[in-house]
């Protein structure tokens, strides 16, 4: 039982910066995620950091996730550590999450209303930029 | 394994290995640090609304994957 969804962090708005440069362009990171039923609560797992959020819906358990990504990311970049963050997740959870984006895929393909609830879900979320992120150097 | 509270986790983490530290971080997670895991710094971050907070059996399992900690040290 499943759902898959993705993390997304985009770094770099290409906005001008207070003294007319530009900053530099945009970039989106994503990260897969996996939504599992476990204990009658939705499990969202972030497959590329071994992270984890739990909810009472899917998309609750979402935001869970994106929260934890949020103080990881910004803990590794205070301490220069963000080597150390992307730990895969356990091997079955990708192949569930490569089997339900097929399942998906071919639903789509094929048109077809899913009736009742769905066990398994896939989808997209943005991973914040942290607070002390270094900023795009403006005297370019 | 079972659901624990997040005090009860910190405690078992403790007593495993004494390098074990939680640092507050912005949100609703705190951060298990430890410094030296095969000699780089590792992090977990575990939510956190009051002690009883409760953890997943798969956050516990999270946790002794990345510090890699013995597979019966939360059962």
């Amino acid at each position: 039982m499943g759902r898959s969804n993705s993390v997304v962090r985009r770094t770099g708005n290409g906005r001008t910066t207070g003294n007319g440069a530009q900053a530099a362009p945009s970039l989106t990171l994503t990260l897969n995620v996996l939504g599992v039923r476990e204990d009658d609560a939705w499990c969202a797992i972030a497959l590329d950091m071994s992270l984890r959020g739990y909810g009472e819906t899917f998309d609750s358990a979402l935001q869970a996730l994106l929260d934890a990504v949020d103080a990881q990311v910004s803990f590794a970049v205070q301490h220069d550590n963000l080597d150390q963050i992307f730990i895969p997740a356990e091997p079955h959870y990708f192949r569930l999450y490569a089997d339900m984006k097929r399942e998906a895929l071919k639903r789509t393909l094929r048109s077809r209303v899913q009736s009742g609830l769905p066990d398994f879900r896939v989808g997209d979320i943005p991973l914040p930029v942290p607070d002390s992120a270094p900023a795009a150097d403006a005297r370019a | 394994m079972r659901w624990r509270e997040y005090r009860q986790v910190v405690a078992i983490l403790r007593k495993q290995d004494g390098s074990f530290r939680i640092e507050t971080t912005k949100g609703s997670h705190r951060m298990v640090v430890h410094p030296d895991v095969e000699g780089v710094l590792r992090h977990y971050p575990l939510p956190y609304h009051g002690a009883k907070t409760s953890i997943a059996p798969g956050m516990q399992k999270d946790l002794i994957r990345v510090f890699q900690l013995p597979p019966d040290t939360f059962d």
